[in-house]
């Protein structure tokens, strides 16, 4: 069962290195959508959003619930059709494209709420990833997975069945899974929520570890003092739209950043 | 009547392998495709008329006429699937079971406009296997064809548990059972797999329609009985559980060979009440196991899990397919 795909990673640890830099003439930034709008019914949960990450950064969304933070990884990662607007990756429109041509393209998601393969074991779910997603064959894709599972502190609890690991694992494992589809860009949905003080220490060093190996990281987090020791660009959404965004301390200290949050809708 | 007795209990447990082979395809697509092909049995029919056509009208040999049919059968189970089941499914919970009681119907009629309401059998054409016995100790009979056929059923379901722990198309199969989006996002492309999936059933399904004509007859209308056995044999293993078809299999098997020594009415009688013994009992479970409701309880007494964590994953990706 092989899939066509463009070898188009050239930081995937399963690839050869990219004989050269970009060849378009305009790189641009690397995921970037403009006027997303996503409704259901009359419902507008994203109402013309705007975002963009470039290659190599990491980008922190903040927002209070309802903001429509999750809906926009949706809209990235292809989970539903967007009511409006166009997303690029890499300089092509991905607006139409299924979330499995994106993921193979090089955009990984994990869940808020984990979606693991229950009747797998961790080592089991992360190798389906490598081998669909990663593009890894045979002896590379069970390294590969070894490798993840170390990685993301997962080892220990290679060969037990996903339903019976806790939370915090099942959360490392949607980073592993969403790793093992060697991505260019992760979009991280809340993973820090519920983890103890120790824990997000070594989530940040995770994802810290993450950034400084190239990938572009998108992290969606309530938890300020984790994403700050990340991220270097911070944008702030409220019912559906952005209401700030730039450097992590300016944003904080806007006034509407403010309301948002201790306004109507409070956490 | 101890001698009688230990005769229906082994008659029995041959015949669950039957019953296995039948049943697991549906399995298998109950529980990756979370699709309920109610013309399962109408497939194994058309499988076996193939084979007899090949057979009797043709003139190959019949294992020649089995390699042929399978592989078709699994080319029309992918194209139904991709053409017929995909399409249904995003028409949400009452579509499928009106497409394939609608296929069964154009299948049955198809079947005897082409080849008439004969009952048809390829005990002919399989020489002496179709009465040879090995005889046991205690004057215990086995028929030939009925070890063959439970031996096979032990083949498959081994191979097809092999196949979903061990190859990529097993764990492809298996993740988007699991979790049809999440397995997009990791790169599985879970159409594919379920079309696989699929493919797999109806060939398997031919396989018991060309075990059931070397057992005894066949006519275009003997499929709903099979697709009813199966899903009793399913439902007793626990829904979407491989080996759990097998177990189901001999139990409905020997419910239905005791049930035989009783009166030839109440072996068939037998097995249903088996079946809706089995079915009642997890449903009082699900029901002490208390939250959820009935759709909870109900679940639970299909699978024969219990109430788990799972409960959630299938409320979660109804009609998510875009």
């Amino acid at each position: 069962m092989t899939i066509p795909r463009p070898d188009i990673r050239p930081d995937g640890p399963g690839h050869s290195p990219d004989p050269g830099p970009d060849h378009s003439p305009d790189p641009g930034p690397l995921l970037c959508a403009a006027g997303v709008v996503k409704r259901y019914g009359s419902l507008t949960v994203l109402d013309d959003v705007g975002f963009h990450a470039g290659a190599g950064e990491a980008v922190g969304i903040v927002g209070p619930n309802g903001a429509g933070k999750t809906t926009l990884f949706g809209a990235l990662a292809g989970s539903f059709p967007i009511t409006g607007g166009q997303i690029r990756f890499d300089g092509t429109d991905i607006t139409m494209a299924p979330a499995r041509a994106r993921n193979i393209m090089g955009i990984a998601r994990t869940y808020q709420v984990p979606h693991p393969f229950h009747g797998m074991t961790l080592f089991e779910n992360v190798l389906v990833a490598a081998r669909a997603g990663g593009g890894w064959d045979g002896q590379a894709a069970i390294d590969a997975t070894g490798d993840i599972l170390r990685r993301t502190g997962l080892l220990p609890l290679a060969n037990t069945p996903a339903a019976a690991v806790g939370l915090l694992d099942l959360k490392r494992l949607e980073v592993a899974r969403a790793l093992a589809t060697n991505p260019r860009v992760i979009l991280l949905d809340e993973i820090g929520g519920g983890l103890t003080e120790g824990e997000l220490i070594q989530l940040i060093d995770l994802i810290g570890g993450l950034r400084a190996s190239g990938l572009t990281i998108v992290w969606i987090e309530h938890i300020l003092h984790a994403l700050l020791k990340v991220v270097t660009r911070l944008v702030c959404m409220a019912e559906g739209r952005v209401v700030a965004e730039g450097d992590p301390e300016a944003v904080m200290a806007d006034p509407t950043v403010r309301s948002a949050y201790l306004g109507t809708d409070p956490e | 009547m101890a001698d009688a007795f230990v005769q229906a209990l082994v008659q029995g447990t041959l015949l669950g392998g039957y019953y296995a082979i039948v049943a697991v395809g549906l399995s298998l697509m109950v529980g990756v495709v979370r699709f309920i092909n109610l013309a399962h049995g109408d497939m194994a029919v058309l499988g076996a008329l193939i084979v007899i056509a090949l057979t009797q009208a043709v003139g190959l040999p019949v294992g020649l006429a089995i390699a042929v049919t399978l592989p078709v059968m699994a080319a029309l189970g992918w194209i139904m699937h991709a053409v017929l089941f995909e399409r249904a499914m995003r028409g949400g919970f009452l579509l499928p079971i009106l497409v394939t009681i609608g296929l069964g119907a154009a299948l049955q009629n198809g079947m005897f406009g082409l080849w008439g309401s004969n009952t048809r059998s390829l005990g002919a054409d399989i020489g002496g296997l179709s009465w040879a016995s090995w005889s046991l100790p205690a004057g215990i009979l086995v028929g030939q064809l009925p070890v063959l056929i439970f031996a096979c059923a032990v083949v498959v379901i081994g191979a097809l548990h092999l196949m979903l722990r061990a190859t990529r198309l097993g764990r492809a199969i298996k993740a988007t059972a699991t979790d049809p989006e999440a397995a997009e996002l990791c790169g599985v492309d879970a159409r594919r797999a379920q079309r696989a999936a699929s493919a797999i059933a109806v060939s398997l399904a031919a396989l018991a329609g060309v075990f059931l004509a070397m057992r005894g007859q066949v006519t275009p209308y003997s499929g709903p009985a099979q697709l009813i056995f199966a899903f009793e044999a399913v439902v007793i293993g626990g829904l979407g559980s491989i080996w759990g078809t097998l177990i189901g299999g001999i139990i409905l098997g020997i419910s239905q060979s005791l049930g035989g020594l009783i009166s030839n009415q109440a072996a068939l009688l037998a097995g249903h009440l088996v079946f809706l013994t089995v079915l009642m009992a997890r449903l009082a479970q699900g029901w002490r196991a208390g939250h959820g409701g009935w759709r909870v309880a109900l679940r639970a007494a299909l699978t024969g899990r219990g109430i788990t964590a799972r409960q959630g994953q299938t409320t979660a990706w109804k009609g998510k397919r875009t």
